[in-house]
């Protein structure tokens, strides 16, 4: 509104960049440190450092503008080769860049700006005097420097600007690793050997050993022929198809092979080793040099702006199928209707892709749940992993998490046997889980299998019967015994460890699911282990929906509830009490409810029951219950819009969509709808409907 | 969206009629007004909450004000609109008999409510005497009673409901 308000923005900008770049810095020096001192990367701290500098400028930040203009002067000289990245620069830098991290924090908060004096004159040093004060990096500033430093300097500078030094220097910046060995005719076929090693060597390659084994004795050699081969070391950051490119004119007969080189080697360039912070300073140099690949540009966006697009996405997706309502086939021709709703529905998926994530960050937290899990039973377990790149919506993974944990714990707990009694049943003595995830049509099926003892089906029984959930002479099927492992406050653990058994375990499992709109499916096979697999939309946004009609007003039916739909015969639907129906179906007696009823709709006609289909869902509750409707209308996707977005969650309801005519659908919560009318009975008042 | 040149101690009301009453609500706070459109009803709702409607994308209730206030229960007619609102981030769309004007108002012509008799005295945050552009100069003005419809909660009346 006001300008105040608009500066407001544009510094919650700057300072996303800030993150951004502080990121990029860290990354870039990380890498540094590990051995990829390239200009590029070089240039990519600098221009972090300096975009950061720029914007503080101009928001007036003084004290963060004074630090990252320090930062940003050491940062040139090492850029213009003045000062080598040695090892210590580069830490010294990190603390910079921590510290410049604080100056952004304060900066954001309005707090004071952080204690930089130390690292200043750090920088100073390293300034003044180069390398070797770097060395020291704690110590502040002393002015002494004289120039026995520079020597080493300059071999740093060597180092770096013509990595032509000895082997064990350049393996580290080296991983493609290719062996030429031009054919005999090479030279006389006008392929000049030569020729091809000076183009790798322009892109970073340096010969790292010459195979001269062919050679023959002085006598018989014949200068115009080639026979030697060669193995040059080149660079990651180049590309592989650059190096094929070199190749181009060689004799056809002549060997050439280009490797990768898998482990990287961290020694630096004749400097100190930076393994003197072991394993975890080598795990982040390979991490951290990977983006000098090509890879993918990232932006951040904020969650909101991505779901707003989405909204207004779904809003035009919802206008085009107004106009295909309104015109005429031939007029739909003539405006190019059917591209622009194509377009449109590229666009849709598109923007729901964004909120895509690969289903890895979910399970990324398994193995270490594992391994307290195993130090706590005494088991051993090993994990495997498949899918992990299987794209699910972000509100699919933040809510996978739990049910995740409780599937795995179960595993652990119930499912895999302890090290003897696996042997004593002629398995291998460690247990295995696999956990795997994947795409099925619109659906995301996450399974946790095991090979452990199965599902104890007579225990499951006879606990049930114990809890009370079923009845001592209950017939049910072994998939029925199964599922009973989700019924509430349900726990096979003999004794109650610390890991389940605690009454809560599969049930919040099963209850997690479906409030995500999925379900949970359990197969076992006793003695050889059991699969519990989650099957969830592939978006919490988009819901796969029956869409029924009562009166004028049409409901959205969850398809994850929906069994069957019947159209009854006459006298399939029988009046139990006044009030009540039965549906006989194949045999079997459901209770039917009439949707009015439930949602407490005055006004509407009583029809005829063989006249209105009845849909079968499946209640948690109630077991499979018969919904009686005036109409079907269709099966499709809708986009799920929440009512307590501007207002509270009604029970009964588990959301509203909009349809292609603009009218709202209210999506029906199937459990809550049934256990109400179950428990209390029909007390719902509903206005106007059928005004 | 709304143009707030005014100085500070000035506001400018959208006043309307609710069951020939005059309301008024500030300005800041709408963000639109819509020709009555039938809502989607909702079950389980007190009968004021008629029901759902699309704005823009945005599933949004719409409440009928006046019998949210205790007056009778708007009748439909050509005139009847909604009032979009914007409260502390919700949405809502409040139906009203007729929208009568936009008036400027300073809060020292704003009379404290007095506390007698009105049910939630926090909903009515005070009284004006605004005068009629239409009406004759001689006309004493008409009361316009001033509505803080932050205070009605739609998250609140949804408690009730329960």
């Amino acid at each position: 509104m006001s300008t105040a308000m608009d500066i407001d923005d544009i510094q919650r900008v700057f300072f996303e960049e800030c993150a951004e770049g502080l990121d990029t810095a860290e990354k870039s020096l990380t890498a540094m440190l590990g051995g990829d001192c390239s200009v590029e990367t070089i240039a990519s701290v600098f221009r972090a450092i300096h975009s950061i500098k720029g914007g503080a400028g101009a928001f007036g930040h003084v004290a963060l503008t004074t630090f990252a203009h320090r930062f940003e002067t050491l940062l040139d000289e090492i850029r213009s080769g003045r000062i080598p990245p040695l090892p210590d620069v580069i830490r010294a830098m990190l603390s910079a860049l921590d510290v410049l991290s604080d100056h952004v924090a304060a900066a954001q908060s309005g707090a004071g700006a952080p204690a930089d004096q130390v690292i200043l004159a750090t920088l100073d040093t390293i300034l003044a005097g180069g390398a070797s004060a770097a060395a020291a990096p704690v110590a502040p500033a002393s002015d002494d420097f004289g120039f026995t430093p520079v020597s080493i300097e300059l071999d740093m500078l060597d180092a770096l600007e013509a990595p032509a030094g000895g082997e064990a220097q350049n393996a580290s910046a080296a991983r493609w690793i290719v062996t030429f060995a031009p054919s005999r005719t090479a030279m006389a076929n006008g392929g000049e050997p030569l020729l091809v090693i000076r183009e790798l060597e322009r892109m970073g390659g340096v010969i790292t050993s010459v195979d001269r084994t062919a050679l023959p004795p002085l006598r018989e050699l014949d200068p115009e022929n080639g026979y030697l081969r060669w193995t040059l070391s080149l660079p990651e950051t180049v590309e592989q198809a650059e190096i094929g490119e070199c190749f181009d004119f060689v004799a056809p007969d002549s060997v050439v092979t280009i490797e990768r080189l898998a482990e990287p080697d961290v020694t630096l360039p004749g400097a100190v080793p930076v393994a003197a912070n072991d394993g975890q300073d080598r795990a982040e140099t390979i991490e951290a040099s990977r983006p000098s690949e090509p890879a993918a540009q990232t932006i951040r966006v904020d969650l909101n702006k991505l779901d707003m697009l989405l909204n207004l996405v779904g809003e035009l997706v919802i206008r085009g199928s107004i106009l295909a309502d309104r015109l005429s086939a031939q007029e739909q021709e003539r405006v190019e209707l059917p591209e622009l709703s194509r377009l449109t529905r590229e666009i849709q998926d598109n923007v729901m892709s964004l909120r895509a994530q690969p289903i890895r960050h979910a399970f990324s937290r398994v193995p270490r749940l594992l391994r307290d899990l195993t130090a706590e039973t005494g088991k051993t377990v090993m994990l495997e992993t498949s899918g992990e790149t299987t794209e699910v919506d972000k509100g699919v993974i933040e809510k996978i998490g739990e049910p995740l944990t409780h599937m795995i714990r179960n595993a652990v707990d119930h499912g895999i046997e302890s090290s003897q009694d696996r042997l004593a049943a002629g398995k291998p003595a460690k247990g295995l889980i696999r956990l795997s995830a994947e795409q099925k049509g619109g659906r995301i099926l996450v399974s946790v299998r095991d090979d452990g003892r199965g599902i104890n089906r007579e225990r499951v029984f006879a606990k049930a019967v114990e809890r009370g959930i079923i009845g001592p002479d209950a017939s049910l099927s072994d998939q029925e015994i199964d599922s009973l492992i989700c019924a509430p406050g349900f726990s096979t653990a003999e004794t109650v460890s610390n890991i389940s058994g605690r009454g809560v375990g599969m049930d919040v499992v099963r209850s997690n699911v479906e409030a995500m709109g999925g379900r949970v499916e359990i197969s076992s096979t006793p003695g050889e282990g059991a699969t519990f697999t989650m099957v969830l939309p592939l978006t919490l946004a988009i819901l796969d929906g029956m869409i029924v009609r009562l009166g004028r007003q049409r409901f959205v039916l969850p398809l994850a509830n929906v069994i069957e739909a019947v159209k009854p015969e006459a006298g399939q639907v029988r009046p139990l009490t006044p009030t009540s129906e039965v549906i006989d179906l194949r045999g079997t007696y459901l209770p039917v409810r009439r949707l009015g009823d439930l949602l407490g709709i005055a006004g509407l006609e009583r029809r005829r029951a063989e006249d209105c289909p009845v849909i079968i869902v499946e209640s948690e509750v109630s077991g499979h219950v018969g919904l009686m409707v005036d109409a079907i209308d269709d099966r499709r996707e809708v986009v799920i819009k929440s009512l307590d977005a501007n207002l509270h969650p009604i029970r009964g309801l588990g959301g509203a969509t909009i349809l292609g005519d603009g009218s709202i659908a209210l999506i029906l919560d199937i459990d809550a709808l049934v256990a109400t009318a179950a428990g209390t009975g029909v007390r719902y008042a509903m206005k106007g409907l059928a005004a | 969206m709304t143009t707030t040149t005014q100085t500070p101690g000035d506001r400018k009301i959208v006043t309307f009629s609710l069951d020939h009453q005059s309301f008024g609500i500030d300005m800041r706070s709408l963000i639109e007004i819509r020709e009555w459109e039938e809502p989607t009803p909702l079950p389980g709702v007190p009968s004021y909450i008629l029901g759902v409607t699309n704005l823009r994308g945005t599933v949004v209730p719409v409440i009928g004000l006046a019998e949210r206030l205790g007056w009778r229960p708007s009748t439909i007619h050509s005139r009847s609109c909604l009032l979009v609102v914007n409260l502390a981030g919700k949405q809502a769309g409040f139906l009203v008999d007729e929208v009568a004007d936009i008036v400027l108002i300073h809060d020292q012509e704003i009379q404290p409510a007095p506390d007698i008799e009105i049910g939630e005295p926090a909903i009515i945050s005070g009284l004006v005497k605004v005068q009629e552009r239409s009406v004759s100069a001689n006309d004493n003005g008409k009361m316009v009673l001033l509505l803080d419809l932050e205070a009605l909660g739609i998250s609140r009346v949804m408690d009730n409901a329960a």
